[in-house]
């Protein structure tokens, strides 16, 4: 992670950190975004606050990792991750909790750090359709 | 003059020439500048023209930093008057044509060399996409570190979802381009693949499985840009441009990409070639996976939105058996992907058809062609899309 991205990402990493999933808000457009940007995507204002989310989204895709690039991560395949599109409309990769959660399954996204303190998402099944 | 500066501009005027590809190798020791001086000597030994006649250079790289186009003028002692970086992956050769045509056309250079090269060192590749972009590196690589088959194995399980397609569907894309690279000297890979090996190998990030994902490697292509007028007097078999069309990041509004900018922008590519997908002879597209060739069927309309499946269960793409001859060199998928040279890879062998130059099947009597680019997956999806119809020039 570069400089730029280090300081981008603190806000999150911090709140994650507690637990807590928070996402870039503009404050002229109201869009919700991610991964964060020094300006709004949509309206280029740089008045963005963190605020947190409900994590509460949609899978949109699934994939089981048998194959990684780094040796960190060999101990843990097979890996399940998947595409959520959160309610507020930001789509996040995550990590996935259970290998039977396919597209189209109402998650929760939490929010923690790994062993090198960078953010981690993780979706759970949401009990109970909404 | 307002308005003729506003109206799109034909491509006339312009030929392609000198298709050349630096033999493909799985690793080399050997820096991305070997494998683009490498394709220029081949250039320029195919079209007999003198280095020092070399005005105007174009260069993609994912491997020559921290280089530039510029180190490569003083590296191999050029004196260009017109320098272009076309860091576009698998869309760099579509899109490094157009600009090099228009550079042509403006008498901005004389002679273009268009040249993908990269190197690929053992465990370069995991660097390479570890460090894709920003968006990448911070928030995907960070979930298993799977790099681009990650996100297609997203968009793959999702197109099938929506549209029903089969693991056999993709196999058969896999196995003509297969059948293809039998023929090609190039092609690192060249045994037989069947339906059942296919279906049988170890999956990598499901659902995709081996023979879904490109080998990386190392490898050069180039071609050269000059006037048909230029082609002609140094006798040179050519290629011209009938119309050639880019976007980038088209429907971003799309949960997941199911298509890409080539649905916006097919209108205007056939409308000026005055031609449409059944006058095509062959279909080079980028097939980093099996299911961006459907979406590239779909986009550019070979069939509707969500019926390639259909299409290639139909249709042989094979060079000989009257179907659509379809990335006739086996593709990366077979060729290996040797980085940016991916996506010179269907440019190179479609000038290479339509000159007569084939290196393996040639498809009789091609006089017509399409090629397609797709590129930059910065986050969740590639965001630049290109496509050329290509046609044989009158010697």
């Amino acid at each position: 992670m570069s400089a730029v991205s280090a300081a981008l990402w603190e806000p999150m990493r911090a709140a994650a950190r507690d637990g807590v999933l928070m996402l870039q808000h503009c404050e002229s457009c109201g869009r919700v975004q991610y991964p964060p940007r020094e300006l709004c995507r949509d309206c280029l204002y740089e008045g963005l606050q963190w605020r947190p989310v409900d994590g509460l989204g949609t899978v949109l895709a699934v994939s089981v990792l048998q194959v990684t690039n780094d040796a960190r991560f060999r101990s843990r395949l097979p890996w399940p991750i998947a595409t959520v599109k959160l309610d507020c409309d930001a789509i996040l990769f995550v990590n996935l909790a259970g290998r039977d959660v396919r597209g189209g399954a109402r998650v929760r996204v939490a929010a923690g750090v790994d062993a090198e303190d960078g953010v981690v998402l993780e979706a759970v099944e949401a009990k109970g359709r909404s | 003059m307002t308005a003729r500066l506003s109206a799109r501009q034909d491509y006339r005027g312009v030929a392609l020439v000198a298709p050349a590809t630096v033999p493909y190798v799985r690793y080399s020791e050997h820096g991305a500048p070997w494998f683009i001086g490498k394709a220029l000597s081949a250039m320029l030994q195919q079209a007999g023209v003198d280095k020092s006649e070399i005005d105007g250079l174009s260069v993609s790289s994912f491997s020559l930093a921290p280089d530039t186009p510029a180190s490569m003028a003083e590296y191999f002692a050029l004196e260009p008057r017109w320098l272009e970086h076309v860091p576009m992956g698998g869309a760099s050769g579509v899109i490094a044509m157009r600009r090099a045509a228009r550079a042509i056309q403006c008498g901005d250079a004389e002679v273009v060399a268009c040249i993908a090269g990269d190197t690929n060192r053992r465990g370069a590749f995991k660097d390479l996409v570890a460090n894709f972009s920003s968006f990448s590196r911070d928030a995907v690589y960070p979930y298993g570190a799977a790099g681009p088959n990650a996100v297609f194995a997203m968009i793959t399980d999702k197109y099938m979802r929506e549209y029903g397609a089969r693991r056999e569907d993709f196999g058969r894309i896999c196995i003509a381009q297969r059948e293809n690279a039998m023929r090609f000297p190039h092609a690192l890979l060249r045994e037989p693949l069947t339906m059942e090996q296919y279906l049988g190998a170890r999956p990598i990030a499901e659902p995709l499985h081996l023979y879904d994902c490109v080998m990386p490697c190392a490898g050069g292509e180039g071609f050269l840009v000059m006037s048909t007028d230029k082609a002609q007097a140094l006798n040179l078999p050519f290629a011209v441009i009938s119309a050639a069309i880019e976007r980038h990041n088209a429907f971003r509004a799309d949960d997941v990409q199911l298509r890409g900018g080539w649905e916006k922008d097919r209108g205007t590519l056939y409308g000026d070639a005055s031609k449409g997908p059944d006058d095509m002879d062959f279909l080079q597209t980028y097939d980093d996976y099996p299911v961006i060739v459907m979406l590239q069927l779909e986009g550019l309309g070979f069939c509707p939105q969500g019926e390639a499946a259909k299409f290639v269960r139909e249709t042989s793409l094979t060079c000989d058996e009257g179907g659509l001859p379809h990335n006739t060199s086996g593709g990366q998928l077979s060729v290996g992907q040797a980085g940016s040279g991916g996506g010179f890879l269907g440019m190179v062998e479609a000038l290479r058809q339509l000159t007569g130059q084939s290196l393996g099947s040639q498809v009789q009597g091609a006089r017509t062609g399409l090629v397609s680019g797709y590129g930059m997956v910065n986050y969740d999806r590639g965001l630049c899309t290109a496509a050329a119809i290509l046609e044989a020039g009158q010697a």
